[in-house]
């Protein structure tokens, strides 16, 4: 999961980003993990636990649970992951216009 | 003789109700509980309590009527929950949860009965809740009973239970607003519990709804702050 969301994040910097909503058991847990996993993204910190306000109010007792938003913040996709999730925001890059970078399915020179 | 009297001018400067011996008390059982942690990285954690079970008993016994016996107490409360496929986890853990309220009326740690309610059945939660409330003159205590009852009436069939659980999550609201849950309060927790988004509000083709909150850091940030960006909104854990 990391990597792919690493990958993502580096090769969709321009137009993408990962918002995270965090679950760890207190703060160093998830600063820990940032650290060990090279996560440059930003989470909210959901009070460090499951049952959380944030995961409370959206009815999230799975993890993890995952929304693809477009520009307007409309939910496009849920729970899509690996090639599904790269497809989704390829095709949510083609709506908006911008140049896309190289198909991970092509083989890059 | 010259050490006792040192000792009680020391204490005259702690809270009268601290043994003069807590700390050390104390920390022969964070010692005991290092050594199981030990344990459980080199065998399994089930194995590792039932090794371990007897000797927190020993302590307990041994430091019983103190904060630290309670301590060896709650940790091998907490480690019940390896006899559940045994059948033997409800009784157990009722049992002695029931005679800790007894024994320790007057201590903060009795929070932790409240907060392992996935011990008890849950139709023994909602009454040893109730004792608990009864016998604490602990804020924080009362406050894990209430959402300790919540969780269990969130989850009832019963027809009474929405009104039951409105009434909760008020009361923790008007209350126990102020009192910590974790890295944030009851009342931040019973507010998002009493608005909570609708499934059709989640839905594919809808505006996600707004979160507001902090990042590790502390800094307030929005999810709406991100418009213009495909965003995947991710709840994840490290586990």
């Amino acid at each position: 999961m990391y990597p792919h969301e690493r990958s993502l994040v580096q090769k969709y910097n321009e137009h993408f980003a990962i918002v995270g909503v965090n679950s760890d058991r207190g703060r160093d847990r998830l600063k820990e993990a940032m650290a060990r996993e090279k996560i440059t993204w930003s989470s909210f910190y959901d009070g460090g636990g499951t049952g959380g306000p944030i995961a409370s109010r959206w009815g999230v007792s799975g993890w993890p649970t995952l929304f693809l938003l477009d520009t307007k913040g409309t939910i496009r996709h849920k729970g899509l992951r690996g090639e599904k999730l790269e497809n989704a925001i390829r095709e949510l890059l083609l709506e908006m216009d911008v140049e896309l970078p190289p198909d991970p399915q092509k083989k890059e020179s | 003789m010259l050490s006792v009297g040192l000792t009680l001018i020391l204490a005259s400067f702690l809270p009268v109700s601290a043994p003069f011996d807590l700390d050390g008390e104390m920390k022969r059982v964070e010692a005991l509980e290092a050594l199981f942690e030990i344990e459980v990285d080199k065998s399994n954690q089930r194995s590792a309590a039932e090794q371990f079970e007897p000797r927190f008993e020993t302590l307990a016994k041994e430091l019983s009527g103190t904060e630290s016996g309670l301590r060896a107490e709650l940790w091998i409360l907490r480690n019940q929950w390896w006899k559940r496929s045994a059948g033997t986890m409800e009784q157990a853990a009722k049992k002695q949860a029931q005679r800790l309220i007894a024994e320790y009326p007057g201590s903060p740690q009795l929070s932790s009965i409240a907060e392992f309610r996935y011990l008890y059945g849950r139709e023994n939660v909602i009454p040893l809740m109730d004792a608990l409330i009864a016998a604490s003159p602990h804020n924080s205590v009362d406050a894990w009973a209430i959402h300790a009852k919540i969780f269990t009436l969130r989850r009832s069939r019963d027809e009474k239970a929405p009104i039951q659980l409105r009434k909760n999550l008020e009361l923790l609201q008007d209350r126990y607003a102020e009192v910590p849950f974790r890295d944030t309060t009851f009342g931040v927790l019973a507010t998002a519990m009493l608005s909570p988004h609708q499934k059709e509000d989640l839905e594919i083709g809808k505006v996600a709804p707004e979160i507001e909150g902090i990042d590790v850091a502390g800094t307030k940030f929005r999810l709406s702050d991100y418009r213009g960006k495909i965003v995947l909104l991710d709840f994840w854990g490290d586990w």
